[in-house]
């Protein structure tokens, strides 16, 4: 499903991403995690054709995001960390925009736009504008957003910021529904604990290297991701 | 705190004015002498024609006696232009400033935060007034000769005058924010008083010769009726031109004490102001059909909405639509003394004065200058959508095209009217104007992408005050003077419509250029922020 082949970034002098290869399968859900600044964002970015890079190949499908950026990107949808929507559109708005860029014919996006929002419980906001929203809220509207038009791959950037106890848990839910409709998510996050319970796969980054990537059972073994994160950080700083 | 405060205030603004990219660079030295002479430019263009406005009324006011008047005028001026430039700025800043979480969260205390804000807006008074009061104070030189006392006195009343006018502007600014954060329409009201502000000047400045020499007829009536209406204003002109020290001391008094009542005022209810919540308007919800559209008609509504639900973006980057209306108006409502004043060095070309007029007009259009520097906040989003660059960029020259090409036809007709054109003249009036603001358009696209700015907080300041609007306006304008130019040297060559026919098919070259240099370069640069 996606396939990142030597992938490097730099921004002037830094090099934000070094040389990284991964690939993430059908049906799995892959955690990405890094301290800050390691280079998850930038990675996820490059993925999406938001950044583009200095050298690599990132495939999503068998198709290039370099070569065939529109094609790749009718078939993902990327959900930042915080989100920046158009605040002067209304949430209901800005959901028919996307179902308009994606093309989604009237019935289907108003049959998935209905099951998201009252799923998250922000269909009596929908009408209201994006400016009035709390950041949960525009968390929930970008999540629907990202949902209606059924994309393959998922790009999530820390999804569970901002996310009262209810949604966090729905989220959880509809990520695993989605892998086991043959989808993907690609996510990166802070929160370990969850990492471990719904990844099946993880990946360590460190100043844009990666440390390790492979089965979440695997990669933490008899410890907790938390160990293993911790110690290779201080591991790498030796 | 206070001074840090303020000097990060001031740098915001200056940051905001001139940074260029999204990569943070620092400006290099040449780029800080490149913007001193960019400044001293605008500044000294814009004080040698207040010179010029001030000498047509206030040479002949003070050698006749009536200085006063003269320094009434100025100081209605300074004070009428000190409040529309400020109100705005009071209301973001003092009532709407997106820090205000983050610095009361901080051991500063309000009134702090509120001193260095209000420092900030008289910082920008001072500096608007710099234009007025310099070529003010030459030409009172001038006439008058030097009066040492007088002028000291004038320059001191001007120093205090923003006081007063800060103390307006923020109760107005004030006003502005809670009608924003109440009302539904706050935003179409906002519109209204802008244009009709504008609409007042521009009447106001096509009657100038008539206003001037009332002025100069009724001169001591003006004073005596200020004295009735608005005596500090009187205390200002008599303390100006007799150099009384009383009046200027009662003057200056005045002014703090509403400066002081109006801070303290502000001050009391600061905390209350700033955590009240915008936009707590809540829409009644409609049900409605949902609208489905294509991808390019998605983009365009998108761009259209966020241009007409920004006002600042609206009122400076779209104001030549308006401009070209009331100028097409003119033409069939102002005389036949006002058409023979318009562009006196056209004569009686009337096709060419149409279209100059209309182009002149369109050229103040700048809706693609800003169009990237804004979306900068949303490229994430849009960068992540399966539409390609070229269409997002198109989107925005859609919008340009929109916002000018309907009223350029309207116009033109209303100026054919005006002007009883032939139907070639009209056909010709109609194409410059069209074909420019689309060269515009496209031009605009690519000094936006050559110098974006995507550090801003206040989209008012980018779309006013970046480097690319700047860069673009003046594009605008010389590519407009350009034809009149070859009209002035050629004219005894060759007929106004065949410079004007010439222009039109140049400019359709360069257009076809550039949207090809936009395809290529454009997209590249885009496709790298």
């Amino acid at each position: 499903m996606l396939k990142i082949q030597n992938l490097t970034k730099t921004y002037g002098s830094k090099v934000a991403v070094d040389n990284l290869s991964l690939e993430i399968n059908a049906g799995e859900i892959y955690g990405f995690i890094g301290h800050n600044g390691a280079g998850k964002t930038t990675t996820i970015k490059a993925c999406c054709g938001i950044l583009a890079f200095d050298s690599g190949e990132i495939y999503i499908d068998g198709l290039s995001i370099k070569e065939n950026p529109v094609e790749v990107k009718k078939r993902i949808a990327y959900i930042p960390d915080n989100p920046v929507l158009y605040e002067f559109m209304s949430g209901i708005k800005y959901l028919n925009f996307i179902a308009d860029i994606f093309e989604l014919p009237k019935d289907v996006r108003n049959r998935e736009i209905e099951k998201y929002a009252e799923l998250l419980e922000l269909k009596d906001e929908l009408h209201n504008p994006i400016s009035s929203y709390s950041h949960g809220m525009k968390q929930k509207l970008a999540l629907i957003s990202a949902l209606i038009h059924d994309p393959k791959l998922l790009f999530l950037d820390e999804p569970f910021v901002g996310l009262d106890p209810k949604a966090s848990h729905l989220l959880k839910v509809l990520m695993r529904e989605k892998c086991d409709e043959g989808k993907a998510i690609f996510f990166s996050t802070h929160v370990l604990e969850v990492a471990e319970k719904l990844c099946d796969k993880v990946a360590i980054i460190k100043e844009g290297k990666l440390v390790v990537a492979g089965e979440t059972a695997e990669v933490i073994g008899q410890s907790t991701l938390e160990s293993v994160f911790l110690e290779l950080s201080e591991a790498n700083k030796e | 705190m206070f001074w840090v405060l303020y000097k990060s205030r001031m740098q915001s603004l200056f940051t905001a004015m001139f940074s260029v990219s999204r990569s943070k660079k620092k400006l290099s030295p040449a780029a800080y002498v490149g913007i001193a002479a960019l400044v001293i430019y605008v500044f000294g263009s814009l004080m040698f024609s207040n010179i010029a406005m001030f000498s047509a009324v206030g040479e002949q006011l003070i050698m006749a006696g009536m200085a006063s008047t003269y320094f009434a005028l100025i100081g209605l001026l300074l004070l009428g232009l000190g409040f529309f430039g400020s109100i705005f700025v009071a209301q973001v800043q003092l009532f709407q400033a997106r820090d205000n979480d983050l610095l009361l969260s901080m051991p500063i205390k309000p009134k702090t935060i509120l001193a260095s804000r209000i420092a900030m807006i008289i910082t920008l008074v001072y500096i608007y007034q710099l234009i007025f009061v310099v070529p003010a104070l030459f030409v009172y030189f001038k006439v008058a000769g030097m009066e040492i006392v007088n002028s000291l006195i004038f320059l001191i009343l001007c120093f205090i005058l923003p006081l007063f006018t800060v103390s307006i502007s923020s109760l107005g600014g004030w006003a502005a924010a809670a009608a924003s954060a109440r009302m539904k329409n706050s935003r179409v009201i906002s519109v209204l008083m802008v244009l009709l502000f504008i609409g007042g000047c521009i009447f106001i400045s096509t009657r100038m010769n008539y206003y001037m020499q009332l002025i100069i007829q009724k001169g001591e009536t003006i004073v005596q009726g200020l004295k009735k209406v608005f005596f500090p204003m009187y205390l200002f002109a008599e303390a100006s031109a007799s150099g009384n020290i009383l009046y200027a001391l009662i003057f200056i008094a005045f002014c703090v004490l509403v400066f002081l009542i109006v801070s303290s005022l502000i001050a009391r209810r600061f905390l209350k102001i700033t955590t009240l919540e915008q936009n707590a308007y809540k829409k009644k919800y409609k049900a409605k059909e949902i609208k489905a559209r294509g991808k390019s008609s998605a983009l365009f509504k998108k761009d259209l909405d966020y241009f007409t639900n920004t006002i600042g973006y609206l009122l400076n980057a779209g104001l030549g639509s308006v401009l070209m209306l009331l100028f097409a108006g003119v033409t069939v409502f102002g005389g036949d003394s006002f058409k023979n004043e318009m562009f006196a060095a056209l004569g009686d070309n009337f096709s060419m004065i149409a279209a100059m007029g209309i182009g002149f007009c369109a050229a103040m259009n700048i809706v693609t200058a800003p169009s990237v520097s804004l979306e900068s906040k949303f490229l994430d989003i849009i960068k992540s959508l399966p539409v390609s660059s070229m269409d997002v960029l198109l989107s925005k020259l859609k919008l340009h095209l929109v916002v000018s090409q309907p009223f350029i036809f309207v116009s033109a007709l209303v100026c054919s009217f005006g002007f009883k054109l032939s139907f070639t003249e009209f056909l010709l009036s109609l194409a410059f104007p069209a074909i420019i603001n689309f060269m515009l358009g496209i031009s605009g696209l690519l000094i936006n992408l050559r110098f974006p700015k995507f550090d801003w907080i206040n989209e008012t300041l980018v779309v006013k005050q970046s480097l690319s609007t700047f860069l673009a306006f003046f594009t605008g304008i010389g590519a407009c003077l350009l034809p009149v130019l070859a009209f002035m040297l050629l004219s005894d060559y060759a007929e106004a419509n065949l410079i004007l026919l010439i222009s039109c098919a140049l400019y359709a070259i360069v257009g076809i250029v550039l949207y090809r240099v936009l395809k290529t370069w454009g997209v590249k640069v885009y496709e790298s922020y």
